[in-house]
C-alpha cells in the first residue's frame, strides 16, 4: 500500500531529474508533486498512523544554547491542549502553554503573559496535535512552489499559509502567517521550515532543520532540531515519546497565569 | 515556545589572566573564530564601520606569532577593541567556574569604592568588617591595596586612549580595585589610605566572608557573587523601601520579588542599581512588572535579523503565590558609572517610561545585548550582537542613563557620612515623589 501511494511521486520526482533543463521551465513546474501528496507521503514514511490514533503526547529532551545546556519537557493532549516547560539552569525555566484556547507564557523572573494575535496563531499552529497532517480547519492553502537544495538536501518547498484567526487582518498579517516547509525529494522527510517568527517579544524570521530521524515510540521522528535565528543556533534532542500518558494536572498553568486569567474574565 | 525562546543576555565584561604554550595552529584556529564570529552576528552589518577584513589582514599574523594565551589575549583584545563598543571581550578559560579552583571572591576586605574627581575613594564601609573595625570611614582616599597602585593605575588609564572616555576609566578602575577589595577568607592585605584629615594610614586588613550567594550565568561565564541588601524605613512620614543588587542573575530577582512584595503600600523604593553591571535582560522584564498595572515596553534590542522587545508583565501573584497588585508609589532609581548593561536596560527603559525618576550619576553606558561562545582555545569570545534602545527612541551605548537628579557622590559628603543620590531620592520621596522624568 505504502508503495503505491509513493509510486507516483517517486515518478514525478523522475521527471523533474529528468527535465531539468532552464529551457523547458513549464515542463520542470509541471513536474511538482501537489503539496498534499508531499503531507501525505511524509505521514506515511513517519508511521503517523501510531500518532493518529493517539489522544495525548509526552515528550522529554535536552537542548543546547551558546551559553549553556538544558531540559526540556512537553504535554500535548488532543486536539489544541500544551504545556513545554525549558530548563535552562543558571538562565531560569521558560514555560508555555495552550488551555481552553487560550495560549500563555512565563519568563524566568516572573514574566508572565497571555499571547495574542499573530503570535497566539503562531503558537496554536504549534501545538495543534494533529498540526503534521496540515488541517484545513487550521490551514488556507498549502502549494508545492519550487524544489531546492534546503540544508544541502533536496527539497520540495511548500509555501504554507495558515487561516486567520477571527477577526485578524488578513492582509496585514499574510506574512507572519505565511511558512515554507521542505520535504525531501528522496525520502519524503520533513527536512525544516523557514519563516517570520513574530510575537510580543521577539520578531524576526526563523530556519528549523529536522535531523537524525530516527523511530521512538513506533513512530519516526527528528530527534535533532536546529533552530536558527539571527546567527543564533538552539539545538534540542528528543529522547523519548510516550503516548497516552499526559494527565490534566501535566497541563495546568502557572498560578500567575491563572491570576492573568481571572483578571482578564473580570475585565470583560 | 522555543521559536520565542531569543531571550538575549546583556552581559558583563570581566578581567583576565595568563596560561601555556601554544600552537600557530591553534592561535589561529581560536582568532579566526572570534573574528568570523564578530563577523557574522554583529548588529551592524558594517561594524560600526570598522574595516573588519583589514583588521584581519593586519592581526592574523600577530595571533600566529602568538606563543601564550596571554600574547593571543592581548591579540584578541586588540581586534575587539577595534570596535570600540561594549560587550566585546575574551574571558580566560582559567577564570571559568569549572576549574577546580575558582577565584573566590565571596570574601572581601569590606569597603567598597568609586572614583571620584581623580582618587579612588571609600563609599561603603561594610558591618561587621575588618575595615570597619579598623577604623576606615566613607571618604577616605585608597592609595594602594597590596601591589594595585590606585594613584599609578589612575594614570595610566588617563594616558590611554579611550574611545569611551571618563566614565569607562572610572569603570575599569573600580573594577580593577573590587578585584583587589575582595578575595579568599583569612588572607591579609596591607592598604594604604588618605584618611579624613588628608594623613597616610597604612592598615593590614583581613579578607572576611561576605554576605554574598554564588550564582552563574551558563559555563561559558565566570561565577558571580550576587551582593543583595533591602531595609525598610521612615523619613518625614514617609515609608520607603530600598532594595539593592549586584548583578541580574535568578538568586537576585528571588530575593528582590520578595523584598518588592513586603514594600507593598509604601509610599517610595528605591532601586540602588550602583555597582550593577548587569546580567540576564529578560530577568528586567519580571522586576519591571512590579510596577506596571499595564503591560509597558521598556525599549527593544535590535539584532541583525530581529528584534527584542523588553516588555514589562504587570506583576499579579507573589512567589507565593498569593494575589499582589502592583506597585504604584514613587519609584527612585540611583545609577552611577559602575552601573551597565541589564542594569542600564532597566533605568533607562523605566526613565523612559516616565515611571521611575533617576539620581546620581551618568551610567556606563555598556547596553549591547551579547551572547558568549567557546573559542578553540578554551577561552570564552563574549560578543554584542545587538542594540538596544528606549522606549522613547534613545540609545544608551556610549550614552549612558543620564540622571533627571544628578547627585553624584563627592568626597566632602562622604566624609559627612552621607550619600548624595540617596538622600536625593529620599528628599523626592518624602516631598512625594512627582514628576518621575523622563526621557
Amino acid at each position: 500500500m505504502r508503495l503505491l501511494r509513493t509510486l507516483p511521486l517517486v515518478l514525478l520526482a523522475s521527471l523533474a531529474v529528468l527535465a531539468p533543463s532552464a529551457q523547458e521551465p513549464a515542463a520542470a513546474a509541471q513536474a511538482l508533486p501537489e503539496a498534499r501528496a508531499l503531507v501525505q507521503r511524509f505521514l506515511t514514511v513517519t508511521k503517523y498512523e501510531v500518532v493518529a490514533k493517539s489522544q495525548s503526547r509526552h515528550e522529554k529532551g535536552t537542548l543546547e544554547l551558546p551559553v549553556g545546556k538544558g531540559q526540556l519537557e512537553s504535554w500535548s493532549v488532543r486536539p489544541l491542549s500544551t504545556r513545554q516547560v525549558t530548563k535552562l539552569g543558571d538562565f531560569g525555566t521558560f514555560e508555555s502553554g495552550i488551555l481552553a484556547g487560550t495560549a500563555w507564557m512565563t519568563l524566568p523572573g516572573g514574566g508572565a503573559t497571555l499571547l495574542e494575535g499573530v503570535e497566539l496563531l503562531q503558537v496554536r499552529l504549534d501545538g495543534a496535535y494533529d498540526a503534521a497532517t496540515k488541517p484545513e480547519t487550521l490551514f488556507q492553502s498549502l502549494t508545492t512552489v519550487g524544489r531546492e537544495a534546503f540544508e544541502g538536501v533536496e527539497c520540495f518547498k511548500v509555501e504554507v499559509v495558515a487561516r486567520p484567526l477571527e477577526g485578524m487582518d488578513v492582509e496585514a498579517t499574510k506574512k507572519a502567517r505565511t511558512f515554507h516547509e521542505f520535504y525531501e525529494v528522496e525520502s519524503g522527510l520533513l527536512r525544516g521550515s523557514k519563516g517570520l517568527l513574530e510575537g510580543e517579544i521577539s520578531k524576526g524570521p526563523y530556519v528549523r532543520i529536522f535531523k537524525d530521524y530516527k523511530e521512538l515510540a513506533g513512530t519516526l521522528v527528528p530527534t535533532r532540531t536546529v533552530l536558527r535565528q539571527d546567527s543564533l543556533e538552539v539545538v534540542t534532542k528528543l529522547e523519548s515519546i510516550d503516548f497516552d500518558t499526559a494527565t490534566a494536572a501535566d497541563l495546568a498553568a502557572p498560578k500567575a497565569i491563572q491570576r492573568l486569567l481571572a483578571a482578564e474574565a473580570a475585565a470583560k | 515556545m522555543l521559536r520565542r525562546l531569543l531571550a538575549l543576555l546583556v552581559l558583563v565584561v570581566l578581567a583576565s589572566a595568563p596560561r601555556a604554550q601554544l600552537t600557530e595552529a591553534s592561535a589561529l584556529a581560536a582568532f579566526d573564530e572570534a573574528w568570523e564570529t564578530v563577523r557574522d552576528s554583529h548588529w551592524d552589518k558594517t561594524l560600526n564601520g570598522v574595516d573588519w577584513e583589514a583588521v584581519r589582514t593586519e592581526l592574523r599574523p600577530k595571533a600566529a606569532a602568538a606563543r601564550s594565551d596571554a600574547a593571543l589575549r592581548a591579540v584578541l583584545d586588540e581586534m575587539l577593541g577595534r570596535l570600540g563598543q561594549s560587550h566585546f571581550a575574551v574571558i580566560p578559560d582559567d577564570a571559568l567556574p569549572r576549574t577546580s579552583a575558582p577565584e573566590d571572591q565571596s570574601a572581601g576586605l569590606g569597603f567598597d569604592v568609586r572614583f571620584v574627581g581623580d582618587a579612588l575613594v571609600v563609599t561603603h564601609v561594610e558591618p561587621g568588617s575588618a575595615a570597619l573595625e579598623a577604623g576606615v570611614r566613607l571618604g577616605w582616599v585608597v592609595l594602594a591595596v597590596g601591589n594595585f597602585d590606585a594613584v599609578a593605575l589612575a594614570r595610566s588609564l588617563h594616558a590611554a586612549p579611550t574611545p569611551l572616555g571618563a566614565r569607562r576609566i572610572a569603570f575599569q578602575l573600580w573594577g580593577a580595585a573590587r578585584g583587589a577589595i575582595l578575595g579568599p577568607v583569612g588572607e591579609r592585605r596591607t592598604v594604604r589610605f588618605k584618611d579624613a584629615e588628608d594623613k597616610e594610614r597604612e592598615l593590614v586588613l583581613e579578607c572576611r566572608k561576605r554576605d554574598v550567594t554564588r550564582a552563574g550565568l551558563g559555563e561559558n561565564m565566570p561565577v558571580f557573587w550576587l551582593e543583595f541588601t533591602s531595609a525598610a524605613f521612615e523619613r518625614e512620614g514617609k515609608t520607603i523601601g530600598l532594595a539593592g543588587f549586584s548583578n541580574w542573575v535568578l538568586p537576585a530577582v528571588e530575593k528582590l520579588d520578595a523584598a518588592l512584595d513586603s514594600f507593598a503600600g509604601f509610599d517610595g523604593v528605591i532601586l540602588d542599581l550602583r555597582g550593577n553591571t548587569g546580567g540576564l535582560a529578560t530577568l528586567t522584564m519580571g522586576v519591571a512588572g512590579h510596577f506596571f498595572l499595564k503591560k509597558a515596553k521598556l525599549g527593544v534590542m535590535k539584532t541583525r535579523e530581529s528584534t527584542v522587545n523588553i516588555v514589562a508583565f504587570p506583576r499579579l501573584t507573589s512567589a507565593a503565590g498569593a494575589d499582589v497588585t502592583p506597585f504604584g508609589g514613587a519609584l527612585a532609581i540611583l545609577v552611577d558609572e559602575t552601573t551597565g548593561s541589564a542594569s542600564e536596560v532597566f533605568a533607562g527603559g523605566m526613565q523612559s517610561l516616565g515611571r521611575a525618576r533617576i539620581f546620581g550619576s551618568t551610567s556606563a553606558g555598556a547596553v549591547l545585548p551579547a551572547m558568549s561562545v567557546k573559542l578553540p582555545n578554551g577561552d570564552t569570545l563574549l560578543h554584542a550582537v545587538g542594540d538596544f534602545e528606549t522606549a522613547t527612541g534613545a540609545r544608551l551605548e556610549g550614552v549612558g542613563v543620564v540622571p533627571d537628579e544628578p547627585a553624584p557622590y563627592t568626597r566632602e559628603e562622604l566624609l559627612r557620612g552621607r550619600d548624595p543620590a540617596f538622600e536625593a531620592a529620599v528628599r523626592w520621596i518624602a516631598a512625594g515623589g512627582k514628576g518621575a522624568g523622563g526621557r
